[in-house]
């Protein structure tokens, strides 16, 4: 939600609630609304299926499919919690289908070779070798961790937005990440593959 | 990516996290989105958008439900992953003196449990403070032997192919072999199928089972009578060749069982989670097994050791400033799901869109398996082994029965352009048609099973969308009642045993920081400034309740939101204004929230009125942090603060770029010698999409209104928590996720395990180390957490 968006709408003290709130109302019948919303949180939709699936054409129609969701059911979000939960429970089911359908079918590590396309610089393939490296870690560790984990450093959710999607105690999120991070530490050799 | 909140909860973390954290923190923030994808994208929203689309009835629970079905579908795909991974070989194991779960023991006579999935009754005893809620001792502590073993764990051998054809045939499994990636990077396990049954198989003691593959994901919701249960599993174990000493319990997972296998001296060897090393199995709806989930361990005995009584290892577990030598863990339960599966009529030709797999053969030369969704494929599957996995196909066929095994009989196919998704919704008749309403539209269902009862709300439908018409896969009801199965877990781990004989200090336990909502209530709240807060829900019936709030600015930085209770209406007209409050805590709401109960207040700028300020911004250095100032058209510069009271570094459009805000300027606030400007709301001051003047008005002077009706932000009671069954286990970090890197503590060591449930119905279980600290070491054991 860091990013400017320049749509003529944007709306400061963005760790306040409710103006995505307000903002989501408008959304009802005004697009630039619902454009704004969509510059605001496309960065932490995107980051969060790029965390789970580790490729750019993936992440990309994810995030394509949660935004035509949210905007197909906007009238939907009532304000009980932050927009930000609320769309990121949207990106949460349409990458639950996703790899509901990949995990029967296919083996992670088919997966994780699929080409990314759209990347030629240096940088940006350090970048991408970076989040596949956070992807496959993430693979390793309980599924409930990892998505902890996921929802609050990637889709940027604080941890009481995170226990709002994963319907768990905003103290059990606390616990889920402490625990996720450790995990990460002792079982995988991310920060081997990551640090610089 | 919220600096604050990254850096206040890194302060609750192990200082070596932090790393880690810092790192997520790092690459997450050069994850950046296409700039053309995002502009692509941003042109099809536009495009699709419908301001007078259909206005749907969903409410605050179809949102929770959807929320529930999500949390569902997530655990279902842990669950399947979980499933599909391991596979197992014949055994191989009593060899030596090592002590297996194998033909080591006489049989034992079951101890089949009744089913836990609902929350225990407190019991009228005497209550404990723990963990921020009370806690209750159901009956007495058990005695306690004196001594107990220390088993050395033995490493998991893979099974060869051999080995991986006798234990299918245990299970009357005559089929071929097939290699799938396994559960570890790098390795590959088998698969042995006959097109029904299916096996999974990493080793004796890691596989799975189907006796029904193609039907294995359908949840029936039929609870079996435990007595019934626990003779079909008793059975079916003594006719598969499981034959060690074993008890049966039931579990929180709907419909799933532990046969655990007893030590030679006869308890339970328990692994994370609340799990304990053994089978899980599953029972279908008329009481067979449908599944089995082997997760087994291999040790052998080391020596005898003293260990703590049980009223030892109560004290520890009720002193929550220990945290060492205590492992915790906790979960919903998951209620009775439902789902039903698509049922195609045999030998005639049908279209299916389902996914392609292919899973090689072990032995060189063979065909691979070619699966069209759960079925073996037959008929024209020239080319689908080489059609890439997880691609969606259009295959016109029949089932077929061929030797009892119903297959897919491909007579042609293509891979096709429309993807598989599932809808939400209520399954209803409309005008004689089986209809699925949901948002994204209404969709007429073919074949929908009688047994589904109409109409049917929160259905969860996958499959495959052609124009009004869904072709659907599944249906489920994971959307309503039912899920669960999150989780977490406590404690810091176990010490590591010494076994020099010569005893080692450890530390003195130092009292950890109790999480938010568990804190103490009563703390004084004088005069602490914040941002006021005024949201009016109003309610499905027509009332409203008011909720006022102080966002606390410079405050005690103990709470960074609070409720306010009191006589607060005349506060009403000061929304988003400074407001002084004087009172105490009086409670935590469900959230965390400290509701404070308001002696007196005070609004320290009353005639303070919300501007509309056009002029700059720059981004500096203030005060040894970064800022952004704004100077107005009239020359006026002031340091931007948010309503929350931070340091504002938000900036609209580029530096210099003319911005209009609606702020609030305080008059006795300042930062690095500037005025501080609370600002609410910002935009350019000329649209930069049709380059006209554009306009700005105050709303931040009204109170939110909120239409749905709100959970009540008055006291919320903590669940209870009651301790249903103490028992000594022996404990070993689940070795099925070892790696070359972390092989975990390779000892399996006496505990003490509290089982039981809030009285929400979550489980939970603490362990507690059983060796005396004259038997440790001062430093934890390596811990492999469950993949």
């Amino acid at each position: 939600m860091e990013e400017d968006c320049n749509h003529g709408m944007y709306t400061q003290g963005q760790n306040q609630p409710m103006d995505d709130a307000v903002l989501a109302q408008r959304a009802r019948t005004d697009g630039d609304a619902f454009a704004e919303l969509y510059c605001r949180h496309v960065p932490g939709v995107y980051r969060y299926h790029m965390a789970h699936t580790g490729n750019v054409k993936d992440a990309e129609d994810l995030t394509s499919q949660t935004f035509m969701a949210a905007m197909e059911g906007i009238r939907s979000f009532r304000g009980e919690g932050s927009f930000a939960a609320w769309i990121m429970g949207i990106a949460v089911r349409k990458k639950a289908l996703f790899f509901r359908r990949r995990k029967l079918e296919a083996p992670l590590e088919a997966a994780e070779h699929i080409p990314t396309p759209g990347l030629s610089t240096d940088k940006a393939v350090f970048q991408l070798m970076q989040i596949e490296s956070v992807s496959r870690s993430m693979r390793k560790i309980s599924p409930d961790r990892a998505e902890a984990l996921v929802l609050y450093f990637f889709g940027g959710l604080t941890s009481l937005e995170v226990s709002q999607v994963t319907g768990k105690s905003e103290a059990a999120v606390k616990m889920l990440l402490s625990r996720g991070l450790k995990d990460l530490r002792e079982r995988t050799s991310l920060v081997l593959e990551v640090e610089p | 990516m919220k600096d604050d909140q990254i850096i206040a909860f890194a302060q609750l973390l192990d200082p070596e996290d932090e790393r880690i954290s810092a790192l997520l923190q790092r690459v997450a923030a050069q994850t950046n989105v296409n700039h053309q994808f995002q502009i692509e994208l941003e042109l099809r929203l536009k495009k699709a958008y419908k301001p007078k689309g259909i206005v749907f009835t969903t409410s605050l629970a179809k949102l929770a439900t959807t929320l529930a079905s999500i949390l569902a579908l997530i655990s279902l795909i842990f669950f399947v992953d979980w499933v599909i991974r391991p596979l197992m070989p014949q055994s191989k194991l009593a060899s030596g003196n090592i002590v297996t779960p194998t033909m080591a023991y006489p049989e034992a006579t079951p101890t089949p449990s009744e089913h836990l999935n609902k929350p225990s009754p407190t019991p009228n005893s005497t209550s404990y403070s723990w963990n921020g809620t009370t806690l209750y001792l159901q009956g007495t502590l058990p005695d306690s032997p004196a001594e107990a073993n220390i088993y050395r764990l033995q490493p998991d051998q893979r099974a060869t192919l051999d080995e991986a054809v006798a234990l299918a045939g245990r299970f009357g499994i005559q089929g071929e072999v097939y290699r799938s990636a396994g559960d570890l990077p790098g390795t590959t396990d088998y698969v042995i199928t006959d097109g029904k049954q299916w096996m999974s198989i990493r080793s004796d003691h890691y596989f799975t089972y189907y006796a029904d593959y193609p039907n294995s994901q359908v949840l029936s919701g039929v609870e079996i009578n435990a007595a019934e249960a626990a003779a079909n599993i008793k059975a079916f174990l003594k006719s598969h060749g499981f034959n060690f000493e074993y008890k049966i319990d039931s579990t929180d997972m709907w419909g799933k069982y532990y046969i655990t296998p007893l030590t030679p001296d006869g308890f339970a060897v328990h692994i994370e989670d609340l799990r304990p090393s053994g089978l899980l199995i599953t029972l279908d709806d008329s009481g067979q097994v449908a599944s089995v989930q082997a997760n087994l361990v291999d040790y052998q005995p080391i020596g005898t050791y003293a260990i703590r009584t049980a009223q030892e290892a109560w004290k520890t577990l009720l002193d929550t400033g220990i945290q060492a030598g205590k492992l915790e863990w906790f979960s919903s339960p998951s209620g009775p799901t439902r789902e039903w599966l698509r049922n195609y009529p045999m030998n005639q030709t049908e279209t299916i869109y389902s996914y392609v797999s292919s899973i090689p053969s072990a032995e060189a030369g063979k065909t691979p398996l070619i699966m069209v969704g759960m079925y073996m494929a037959s008929g024209n599957i020239t080319g689908l082994d080489k059609v890439p996995s997880n691609t969606l196909v259009e295959a016109t066929g029949q089932f077929v029965t061929d030797g009892g095994i119903t297959k897919f009989k491909v007579d042609s196919w293509k891979v096709t352009p429309l993807t598989e998704d599932g809808i939400e919704g209520t399954l209803e008749l409309v005008n004689g048609q089986v209809t699925l309403s949901a948002q994204e539209g209404n969709f007429q269902l073919a074949d929908v099973p009688a047994d589904i009862p109409l109409p049917f709300e929160n259905a969860f439908v996958a499959g495959v969308r052609l124009g009004n018409i869904y072709d659907w896969t599944s249906i489920d009801n994971r959307g309503g009642p039912g899920g669960g199965g999150g989780g977490g877990g406590g404690g810091l781990g176990f010490y590591k045993i010494n076994f020099s004989g010569t005893p080692v200090p450890l530390p003195t336990p130092v009292p950890t920081a109790l999480p938010p909502g568990q804190q103490p209530t009563g703390q004084k709240i004088e005069g602490q400034r914040g941002l006021l807060r005024v949201t009016i829900y109003k309610q499905s019936d027509g009332s409203q309740r008011v909720e006022y709030a102080l966002a606390p600015w410079n405050g005690t930085g103990s709470f960074s939101y609070m409720i306010l209770e009191g006589d607060l209406q005349s506060l009403q007209a000061y929304q988003n204004r400074p407001v002084d409050i004087w009172g105490s805590v009086d409670h935590f709401n469900q959230d965390g929230t400290p509701v404070v109960k308001v002696d007196r207040y005070e609004v320290p700028f009353p005639d303070l009125q919300f501007q509309i300020l056009k002029g700059t911004q720059k981004n500096v250095q203030l005060a040894g942090q970064p800022a952004t100032l704004f100077t107005t058209d009239a020359g006026r510069t002031y340091v931007q603060q948010t309503p929350g009271g931070t340091v504002d570094r938000s900036e609209i459009g580029h530096e210099g770029d003319l911005v209009l805000i609606e702020a609030l300027v305080i008059p006795s606030e300042s930062l690095g010698g500037y005025q501080v400007l609370v600002v609410f709301s910002a935009q350019m001051a000329v649209s930069p999409k049709s380059g006209q003047p554009s306009e700005l008005t105050i709303t931040a002077d009204q109170p939110y209104v909120m239409e749905k009706p709100q959970t009540s932000a008055a006291v919320t009671i903590p669940p209870t928590a009651t301790v249903e069954k103490v028992e000594l286990v022996y404990f070993v970090s689940n070795p099925q996720f070892a790696t070359g890197t972390n092989t975990g503590y390779p000892y399996l060591q006496p505990a003490w395990r509290f089982y039981g449930h809030y009285s929400n119905g979550d489980e939970f279980e603490v362990l507690i180390q059983a060796l005396p600290n004259e038997y440790l070491l001062p430093e934890l054991a390596p811990f492999i957490s469950p993949g």
